[in-house]
């Protein structure tokens, strides 16, 4: 394996080796602390364009699974683990991490102290990272002058509505970066599925005859969401049961007039205590969140809150008061993580019948 | 909702033997520490003497007493307790509170269980009861098929495939299992099943060897919170015990979906059966089809739940301590060295933990080795690595019996013999497994003989691999930092390549200790447990400079380990008394010298010279305490002038015999300038012979006949005199016609100081600390030294032996081969002896 820098855009660069593909890349890079699952992560549109870093000790273990995707065509920018096990010799059918990462043109660096590196983004502002061959000041300055797209949610939500069929309650999804555990929990639940782009108007939407809504999650920020399309989710809370989770939680608040903002440390893994706040439970979830809903902007009047971290504060879901509204901060799918609120999507679906009658 | 109770019952374990060790003890003096703290007055029924919570309660709150049912109503009865609780005691004091539950003892007293809900309670320990509730709630168990007669059980053959399993219902004596591939077996044996069945009728099931077996541990509170601590993964698949079994924790093979379906799982279990606190949850998995079956539900501290506790570092025992009195989770409260959120933070792990099992078969090699169902192992040590491969190596070196860092070969084995074993795994498996790899197995034949998943032949063959690279490149920095993070220790590559280790060491400058602690990083504040790694961020440094190192005994093997693992406890509990700052090195999971509170660092690593050199490197501790007698060490550390090393009791190498016939001792204390007269010992063997080796039950004082005490005393000063033995030393006299001669003069062993502990209610692992570190007031002690037998008690204590259990009866008792002991006291040797029993 050859040797490969990871280096930060505050001039710290470590050293490793090369796994995966062997280009060059910068971007954003977060810590996922999950145990398990890193083929969902790396698969997961939330890290598009992200450099994801990895706390588990070993990746790889399991090579790359059919069930596992979470997306087939998306994925992180490039990842960082502390160690991989090869395990291309020995199971016939499996692809292993390295020539999955190689064939998807992702590059790796493993033999990091992943640990450090967690407690070193913990503490000082890091942005930016880059993989690369070479960590001279070339480097250095291409990682400082690199400008990071915006366009994350146009890259990977769908362009074309497609279906997923089944037999039950009609459901339409607006696709911001959807992962694929929302549409198997729907499928589980043998919802008729419409996946539509997130710029759908509503007329379009309501033409469909859906009986619920949901908001997917997706990369990046919710700023950089057209306006029009809260006006749209506004309408749409009006008519249906809307559910929304993630990117497409922080949507929603937006839509009832709340403010999301920038976490200075954002959070990827489910080992957070999340508060239930009706019942006084806690409950894991997997979270993978750098933006947040300001508690002080939510208009009490409509919203309620409904979930709360309990180590970082951040509200972690809302519902609405008049309208069968709501949405979490984290990903109730599992997949990867803990599946404590999967009821969810039977609430939600519960919410539906309940407004058809 | 909050506590309201005052008075709790710790139903104990008992003695230690197969499949228990200390981690019951552990757990127990962990809760000792918070319901104090509480304000909880906490009661105690137990009679084993190397117990930390009995030697450090008071006196009058324990009841020195077989754990049985008419013992534990006679402590509820006196003592008006408001709650009883089983998960500190294994599965003896469960079946005690049963009793008690169910022959109304408990409602008569107004007594809580706490930690189970009463209606469910007489589901534990019965299978067929708990999976038939489980069922009903749809979680998956396994299918079984009651039959009384041939016909039946062919019938439900047509049913189900081969291989099955089949066992007699209410079985005459105990309960066993058949495994069967064909109807020929099934035809043939069939008769003897049902014979053996008090109901004439027995058990089918499809028979799940090959799964995968997974535990899970998790906690559960009053609200209904509920937390997954670790998952544990067997690296053998169902059909050998998980207390046999190499675990890796956190699982290393099975999917997210996998692992998160037992997260599940586990948590509606303890849902529909109302646990708080602590539940251990075992599976079987087929991992292609996702397929999942509940094996076991065990709804208190054991051997998993210590390893999830010591892997994770997620202080389980302090928090379920709490949940146990009804506070939720949100306002558990943790020492103060612990981060405000480490009790709610999910735990996840950067570092990876194989435990490795240790058996008995060496030192009782009549006794049948393979691995099956039944328990046969008696403790477990534990490798912590940043990679499989060096915490499986690690675990590996520290299960060896040699302390000098090498693992055994089997290169002579013959290629049937080999196979053999790989088919039929015992003791010996993981060496067998690399014997095998070096001989070119593949993985895939591995695969096929053992059923194990090929990751682990994949992690063993990259060891393989690299031992092969350093064997070729002597003394290359390249192969040394390889080996250093393959988990190789500095005593093998020393061995491997010739080289003094001092030599060797020189070239180390890169080790990094990482802590223990679960949040992997995002909150390690002050969670002093640490391993080794090889990286660029070292998380440890000299914790002070008053510090003494106390070195664990690691492996527990049978003999008087348990007790050296209780007396390392207690070294470090005086130790800290004194002033000291403690550092613990150690890697036995289930030892109570590993919990929390016991010290003020841990250090979970090999215990071999390399390791031990590393760790002195760091705190240059003013004293290295060396527990039990272990030769090589000695003489290795003696070598170096830095180190002040205090051996804990002196070296048994140092005792003088004149004979080997013994009827009674003297116990005295032996400074530099004076010997004071302690007590004196009586000894008894099973068959009432006189040989120093075969005294089963000792009891203080002797009391037999009267003895003339200044004579003797004045024998046994003469004859310690003449020796160069300090601390505290025994005198062993022979009585020959009228005559009464030395056998002997030795230093008191572990277990008999543990019993003089419990006799003058004086802590003299307390008093040789003091005196090892000139801290001791000898007036003081002088004074509170009972006269001499004026004792109205007789303390006996009687070593128990695992014979019965591994099948084996060939064996004379001899304390070389204990498993654990009672203690018992009474008015008169002949009372106290009875009470051993009842």
């Amino acid at each position: 394996m050859t040797k490969r820098y990871l280096i930060l855009n505050d001039g710290t660069s470590f050293v490793g080796k090369s796994i995966g593909a062997e280009s060059t890349v910068t971007g954003e890079i977060v810590m996922n602390t999950n145990l398990n699952g890193y083929q969902e992560s790396i698969t997961d549109p939330i890290y598009h364009n992200q450099i994801v870093a990895f706390s588990q000790p070993s990746v790889g273990n399991i090579g790359i699974n059919r069930k596992n995707y979470e997306s087939i065509l998306t994925s992180a920018k490039g990842i960082v683990i502390h160690h991989s096990e090869d395990i291309s010799t020995s199971y016939l059918k499996k692809i292993s991490l390295d020539s999955f990462l190689t064939q998807r043109n992702i590059p790796g660096i493993t033999d990091i102290d992943t640990r450090y590196l967690l407690k070193y983004i913990m503490k000082h502002d890091i942005a930016k990272a880059s993989l690369v061959d070479v960590n001279d000041e070339h480097a250095f300055d291409q990682l400082n002058a690199a400008v990071l797209s915006n366009q994350q949610i146009q890259q990977v939500a769908t362009p074309k509505p497609y279906l997923v069929p089944g037999n039950g309650k009609t459901v339409a999804v607006l696709d911001f970066g959807l992962k694929e555990g929302i549409v198997r929990q729907l499928a589980q639940r043998d919802c008729n599925v419409i996946v539509l782009p997130f710029d759908t108007s509503y007329q379009e939407i309501i033409d469909l005859d859906p009986e619920g809504i949901i908001l997917s999650t997706g990369p990046g920020s919710p700023h950089e969401i057209d306006d029009s399309v809260l006006t749209t989710i506004n309408q749409l809370e009006h008519a249906l049961p809307v559910f929304g989770m993630g990117l497409g939680h922080e949507l929603l608040a937006m839509a009832n007039g709340a403010s999301v903002y920038r976490m200075k440390l954002g959070h990827h893994g489910s080992n957070h205590p999340i508060k239930k706040i009706i019942t006084n439970q806690i409950i894991y979830a997997n979270q993978a969140q750098d933006y947040a809903v300001d508690p002080d902007s939510i208009d009490t009047s409509k919203l309620i809150v409904t979930y709360i971290d309990l180590i970082n504060g951040t509200v972690q879901g809302i519902r609405h008061r008049d309208y069968p509204t709501f949405s979490v901060q984290f990903s109730p799918d599992g997949s990867s993580g803990p599946t404590d609120s999967i009821d969810l999507f039977d609430e939600f679906l519960e919410s539906i019948t309940a407004h058809g009658r | 909702m909050e506590n309201k109770l005052k008075k709790i019952l710790i139903v104990g374990a008992g003695p230690s033997g197969i499949g228990q060790e200390c981690e019951l003890d552990s757990a127990a003096f962990q809760a000792l520490h918070v319901w104090k703290r509480l304000g909880i007055e906490t009661f105690l029924l137990d009679n084993n003497p190397y117990s930390v919570i009995l030697q450090e309660m008071n006196a009058d709150h324990v009841y020195i007493k077989p754990v049985n049912t008419d013992n534990a109503k006679h402590v509820i009865e006196s003592e008006h307790v408001d709650a009883i609780t089983s998960v500190f005691g294994g599965v003896n004091a469960l079946k005690v509170i049963q009793r008690l539950n169910k022959n109304g003892i408990l409602e008569e007293n107004n007594v809580d269980i706490i930690g189970l809900n009463k209606d469910n309670i007489d589901l534990f320990n019965n299978e067929n009861r708990l999976n038939q509730r489980l069922k009903e709630y749809g979680i998956p168990t396994p299918d079984y098929y009651i039959v009384s007669n041939f016909d039946e059980l062919r019938n439900v053959i047509d049913k189900i495939s081969f291989p099955i399993s089949v066992r007699p219902l209410d079985p005459k004596t105990r309960q066993q299992r058949s495994i069967f591939q064909n109807m020929e077996q099934v035809t043939n044996e069939a008769d003897n099943i049902f014979d053996e069945s008090k109901s004439g009728k027995c058990l089918i099931e499809r028979e799940i060897v090959g799964y995968k077996e997974i535990g899970t541990v998790s906690l559960r509170d009053t609200m209904g919170t509920k937390m997954m601590i670790s998952s544990l993964e067997d690296m053998n698949p169902v059909g050998v015990n998980s207390n046999d079994s190499v675990v890796f924790t956190p699982s290393q093979t099975l999917s997210d979906t996998q692992i998160q379906m037992i997260r599940s799982i586990s948590f509606e279990i303890m849902d529909v059966l109302g646990i708080k606190g602590v539940c251990h949850v075992q599976f079987a998995l087929n991992a292609e089809t996702d397929d999942c079956f509940v094996l076991k539900v065990n709804p208190s501290f054991n051997m998993s739940t210590t390893l999830a506790a010591r892997s994770t570092g997620y202080p389980v025992a302090l928090v379920t301590s709490q949940l146990l009195l009804n506070y939720p989770i949100m306002k558990v409260k943790l020492p103060e060295r612990f981060h405000k959120f480490t009790s709610i933070l999910q735990p996840i792990s950067d570092h990876i933990t194989v435990k490795i099992p240790i058996w008995p078969f060496e030192q009782l090699p009549e006794a049948d080795a393979r691995l099956g169902t039944k328990t046969k192992s008696i403790g477990s040590v534990i490798g912590v690595g940043r990679s499989c491969e060096a915490a499986l190596l690690k675990g590996i070196r520290s299960s060896q019996s040699s302390p000098k860092d090498v693992l055994p070969s089997y290169s002579e084995l013959s290629e049937d013999e080999l196979i053999s074993q790989l088919i039929h795994p015992t003791d010996i498996q993981l060496p067998i497994l690399f014997e095998a790899l070096s001989r070119h197995y593949t993985v895939e034949d591995l695969h096929e003989l053992t059923k194990i998943d090929r990751f682990f032949f994949i992690v063993m063959a990259n060891i393989d691999q690299s031992r092969s690279y350093i064997l070729q490149h002597q003394n290359d920095p390249k192969a040394f930092r390889l080996a250093h993070e393959m988990g190789f220790g500095d005593g093998m590559l020393s061995s491997i390549w010739h080289i003094n280790i001092d030599k060797l060491r020189r070239k180390d400058s890169y080790k990094t200790y990482k802590m223990i602690e679960p949040t992997a990083g995002e909150f390690p504040e002050q969670i002093n447990s640490f391993y080794a790694s090889y990286e660029i961020d070292n998380e440890s440094n000299q914790i002070g400079n008053k510090t003494a190192l106390v070195i664990g005994k690691g492996r527990n093997k049978i003999g008087p380990n348990v007790a050296s693992d209780f007396y390392t406890s207690e070294l470090l509990i005086q130790l800290k008394k004194i002033g000291f700052n403690t550092v613990i090195l150690n890697n036995n999971p289930n030892s109570a010298s590993l919990a929390p509170m016991m010290s003020d660092k841990q250090y979970i690593e090999p215990i071999q010279l390399g390791e031990i050199l590393d760790v002195i490197q760091t705190e240059k501790p003013k004293y290295v305490f060396l527990p039990g007698n272990r030769h090589f060490l000695i003489r290795e550390l003696s070598k170096y002038a830095e180190i002040n090393l205090v051996i804990l009791p002196p070296n048994q190498k140092n005792a003088v015999w004149y004979g080997s016939h013994v009827d009674f001792a003297f116990d005295l204390l032996v400074t530099d300038d004076q010997i004071i007269p302690i007590s004196t010992v009586g000894f008894k063997s099973e068959d009432g012979s006189d040989d120093i080796n075969l005294q089963t039950d000792y009891y203080v004082p002797y009391g037999k006949d009267a003895l003339n005490i200044d004579s003797l005393v004045q024998k046994a000063k003469v004859a310690v005199k003449n020796q160069n033995i300090h601390g505290l030393v025994q005198v062993l006299f022979y009585k020959d016609q009228d005559q009464i001669k030395i056998t002997g003069v030795r230093p008191l062993r572990i277990t008999e100081t543990v019993l003089l502990n419990m006799s003058t209610g004086i802590n003299w692992i307390g008093v040789l600390v003091r005196m090892a570190t000139g801290h001791l007031n000898i007036e003081k002690i002088k004074k509170e030294v009972p006269k001499i037998d004026s004792s109205t008690h007789f303390t006996v204590m009687q070593a128990s032996f695992p014979f019965k259990q591994l099948g084996v009866y060939d064996y004379k008792k001899d304390r070389s081969l204990e498993s654990g002991a009672k203690l018992s006291i009474g008015y008169t040797i002949n009372e106290a002896t009875k009470k051993l029993l009842k």
